[in-house]
């Protein structure tokens, strides 16, 4: 039986309780709302770590003589953008990397041809990386652009082919021959045959096979030239200032007043928790976002796949790869390889590690991780802030206990970095 | 206050001396475990870059001051904290004399504490010192 007592009572309980949930949401709301706090010195220094100004001038890369010829570039893009370098006539470098998506696909694996293994990672800023692809296999940008190409899921093609177009096409024969002198005459197809290289294709591999290794190595040559006009492509493609820049930019010259407007309390809340608390910068450090090392971050592998080795697989790889910086086809002296000759070759701290891309433009290419595995920011986020054990390897990440505020508040930090790419006009998209 | 004032150039004196000994303090040196060997080390790059390949020049020295030469060296190192190591592999290539060694393939890919082990063989001795770093 229910008094009049018991439910002036239960009334009261149910106010204390309302009111508590009032209060919570009141202060929760003024907690992630109020005036942010002024950066301390030390987190200054961060901040200009972080900043796109202090991006040190790209240095030469030795093995590439053309890295930084104009004429290579241009040269390069029209390759980029060319279908014909493909098995099918369908597919080109732009196909995965569109330039509108920041050079990415928006898919979770690549498809080009057939299915790739693994997700399409932007290409700006990867001239400042030591390393290419997901799991570091590659030492440069050109060695790593001739891969795809013959590669039966993605261009899908061979060499000898796209070395006898460079050579068949009027345009690109004279642009070749500016850059890099003659070019060797493929006509006859009882030396050079139609279809040739060291492909998964049987056909096409016991015709390379039957070559000459002289004549191999003239169309290797020519090979690995499209590959440094492609890279001197790919190295213009740099991000531009954006608006967390800016914000730094006023911040270091002390022109705070004017800062204030140009991120919201909720955004400077998410950068005070990516440099501090969340442990973000321990990988994605310097003005490029990233440390373009490897680490294993505990990531499942997709559904019915075993899980990646990432960058422990691929050491012997590099050393034997005849296109990297040491090999026949680098333009470097030896010692100038110095990433290859000094790269760690202990492998099992390396077992489930991918390199940690860059976080600029990060809004714009979503799905996120070497094999799309993760669709948006947020499921990232609470990706870091769990933690779990890895499959294989050591998860080197640990439990940042941070609430769904406090990875909104991130999140929003993030899409601060969104920017176009610099000169866009120019080097985003196809050459006119 | 006016007193204040004028024991501002003192006060200033004071602290530049803090800093410039809290600066030398940073030119450590590390003895080895067993005493044999006292290291210290200087990058050709300062501050010490992240991110960036790079060479070290190492000295070293015996406990009396001796400068050793053609040592054999093996370098490790990694973040204790973070249970990795280091992200290349560096050598110690060339011995430049009077005890100096340059060091090539030196990186670091994450500001924090790190720690260089460096064995030290010459002869019959073999030992070990331990450097720490904050980049």
């Amino acid at each position: 039986m229910i008094t009049a007592d018991n439910s002036g009572r239960k009334k009261i309980g149910l106010l204390v309780l309302f009111t508590f949930i009032a209060l919570f949401i009141l202060f929760t709301w003024w907690s992630d709302n109020r005036q942010a706090a002024p950066w301390t010195a030390e987190e200054l220094v961060i901040l200009e770590s972080l900043w796109l100004e202090n991006l040190p001038p790209l240095s030469q890369d030795p093995s590439n003589a053309v890295a930084d010829s104009l004429r290579a570039a241009q040269f390069g893009q029209k390759l980029f953008f060319d279908t014909r370098f493909s098995a099918n006539g369908q597919i080109s470098c732009a196909t995965c990397h569109q330039p509108q998506k920041y050079f990415t696909d928006g898919m979770n694996k690549a498809f080009a041809i057939g299915q790739t293994a693994r997700h399409t990672p932007s290409i700006v800023g990867t001239a400042y990386s030591p390393w290419l692809y997901w799991d570091g296999r590659k030492d440069s940008q050109w060695s790593q652009a001739l891969s795809p190409m013959e590669d039966p899921a993605e261009h899908g093609g061979n060499r000898m082919q796209y070395a006898r177009l460079i050579s068949k096409d009027e345009h690109y024969r004279i642009e070749y021959q500016a850059l890099f002198g003659d070019i060797p005459d493929f006509s006859d197809t009882s030396l050079f045959p139609v279809n040739a290289g060291p492909v998964s294709n049987l056909e096409w591999n016991s015709a390379w096979q039957l070559m000459t290794e002289n004549n191999q190595d003239l169309v290797n040559q020519v090979f690995a030239n499209i590959g440094k006009v492609l890279a001197a492509y790919e190295r213009r493609l740099m991000p531009s200032e954006s608006r967390f820049d800016t914000y730094v930019a006023y911040l270091i010259r002390d022109n705070s007043e004017l800062s204030q407007p140009l991120l919201s309390n909720d955004e400077i809340n998410g950068l005070r928790l990516f440099i501090g608390e969340a442990r973000c910068t321990e990988c994605h450090n310097g003005p490029l976002f990233t440390n373009n090392e490897f680490h294993n971050t505990g990531l499942l592998p997709s559904a019915g796949e075993l899980p990646d080795q990432g960058r422990s697989r691929v050491v012997q790889q590099l050393l034997d790869d005849p296109f990297n910086c040491l090999g026949a086809f680098s333009d470097a002296s030896s010692e100038l390889c110095t990433e290859l000759n000094y790269m760690r070759t202990e492998r099992t701290e390396l077992i489930g590690a991918m390199r940690t891309p860059t976080l600029r433009n990060i809004s714009n290419t979503a799905p996120y991780m070497h094999k799309g595995q993760i669709s948006n920011l947020n499921e990232v986020l609470v990706h870091y802030n769990e933690a779990e054990l890895a499959l294989i390897g050591h998860n080197e990440a640990e439990p940042l206990g941070l609430n769904s505020g406090q990875l909104q508040q991130i999140e929003l930090f993030l899409k601060t970095l969104d920017a176009p790419i610099v000169d866009s006009q120019e080097w985003g998209q196809p050459p006119l | 206050m006016k007193k204040f004032k004028s024991l501002l150039p003192q006060l200033a004196a004071i602290l530049f001396l803090v800093l410039a000994a809290s600066d030398l303090a940073a030119q450590e040196v590390w003895e080895s475990s067993s005493g044999s060997y006292i290291v210290s080390y200087s990058s050709k790059v300062t501050p010490i870059p992240i991110n960036q390949i790079h060479q070290w020049i190492l000295h070293i020295e015996t406990a009396d001051g001796e400068p050793v030469s053609d040592a054999n060296l093996e370098l490790q190192g990694g973040m204790p904290l973070h249970d990795h190591g280091l992200p290349t592999n560096p050598l110690a290539t060339e011995y430049l004399g009077e005890g100096n060694y340059l060091i090539e393939g030196v990186r670091f890919h994450m500001m924090g504490d790190w720690e260089i082990t460096l064995e030290i063989s010459q002869g019959n001795i073999t030992d070990t010192a331990l450097i720490y770093l904050r980049i």
